[in-house]
């Protein structure tokens, strides 16, 4: 009962890998985090530096930015998978 | 500010600190029993996901045993259904074939998911019971210990830049350093983008697993502290319905998170080697 229960759970969600939905999730995740997470890992990047050098904050915006724009590249990629 | 209210504000803070605080051992601070070098180690962490990983691994050979093709079990149809969906994640997203990738992915999956599940047992039950034995500092949570998720995200990481090398080669992997996303004529450009979108793989993996359960760890300890600080006298027959109306509440939307936080994990791990694999990265 239990497993009919979540199978129809999985199923109605569409994360099952079965419908459209299902599909599009995990690429939409990964996009999605992929954005978020190249911000953060450039300016944290660019921090490091700017504390190595004593330059803040020149390169937690070069590399926030480049962050950024990496990431709307990384997110046009995967998203071109869906067709 | 009156000294029963500094009393008051000093035990809630001591109660929460004092539940975030792990069991460590080796080299911490006796005082804050906060890890001092890299040579500490939290025992709690370690035994719950190790304990975890055994209880997976006994279920599983014992599933093992009495598989049956013809009229399968409640339990082997549940299961079935957990891998059939794990299966179906790794056939939608990752391109091409690598036979490591689903177990991979099911076994973070499951190991995940029972790990935040220890967020889900009442916050001063296990605790209390290590009280009883001598254990004065429990966090019942690996996944709430930022060592944990980043030890995960490392292992993750590892894999990416393994299967980075193997299929582009050590010569196509720091041909994408030098000249993806620009070209030839950006080449420190590049190299700094790819170096930001390699740091983001595993800081997305770990921070955002850890970030999600030690909020819902807190918001658990918070709502544990109605009951413990404002119900006195009569004012309990308020407080108390209260805490358990909100701890119930929390407790049903945090079975979403701790299995959405699994899934996203899951999810990442089969993107991020997806993007390994793929040639013209």
């Amino acid at each position: 009962m239990a497993a009919r229960t979540l199978y129809f759970a999985v199923n109605f969600l569409g994360v099952s890998g079965m419908t459209e939905p299902g599909r599009v999730a995990p690429l939409l995740i990964g996009a999605g985090t992929m954005l978020t997470s190249m911000v953060v890992a450039g300016f944290l990047l660019g921090y490091v530096v700017d504390t190595w050098l004593g330059s803040q904050p020149v390169f937690m915006l070069i590399c926030g930015g480049l962050g950024l724009i990496g990431g709307f590249m990384k997110v046009h990629k995967l998203l071109s998978r869906l067709g | 500010m009156s000294e029963a209210v500094k009393q008051s504000g000093g035990g809630t803070v001591e109660y929460i600190q004092h539940h975030l605080t792990n069991l460590c051992a080796g080299d911490c601070d006796p005082a804050t029993h906060q890890a001092t070098s890299f040579w500490a180690w939290h025992l709690d962490t370690l035994f719950f996901s190790v304990a975890l990983a055994v209880l997976i691994i006994a279920f599983s050979i014992r599933l093992g045993r009495n598989l049956s093709a013809g009229a399968p079990g409640p339990l082997q149809n549940f299961v079935e259904t957990i891998l059939e969906f794990v299966a179906g994640q790794v056939k939608d997203t990752f391109p091409g074939h690598n036979p490591l990738i689903a177990p991979l992915a099911l076994t973070i999956f499951v190991w995940v998911w029972l790990m935040n599940f220890m967020d889900l047992i009442p916050v001063d039950l296990l605790p209390l019971l290590a009280g009883f034995v001598g254990i004065h500092y429990l966090k019942a949570v690996p996944t709430t210990d930022l060592n944990t998720t980043f030890a995960m995200s490392f292992t993750v990481f590892a894999l990416i830049i393994y299967y980075n090398i193997k299929v582009k080669g050590p010569v196509g992997y720091m041909k994408m350093f030098l000249f993806h996303p620009f070209g030839k004529f950006l080449v420190p450009v590049n190299v700094v983008m790819s170096l930001i979108e390699e740091i983001a793989k595993p800081l997305s993996l770990g921070l955002r697993l850890f970030g999600n359960l030690f909020a819902g760890e807190l918001v658990f300890l918070l709502i544990a502290l109605i009951g413990g600080t404002m119900a006195v006298g009569w004012a309990a027959a308020f407080w108390l319905p209260l805490q358990v109306i909100l701890d119930l509440g929390w407790l049903i939307f945090h079975l979403l998170v701790i299995t959405l936080q699994a899934f996203i994990f899951m999810v990442l791990t089969i993107v991020y080697l997806g993007m390994a694999h793929t040639s013209d990265h």
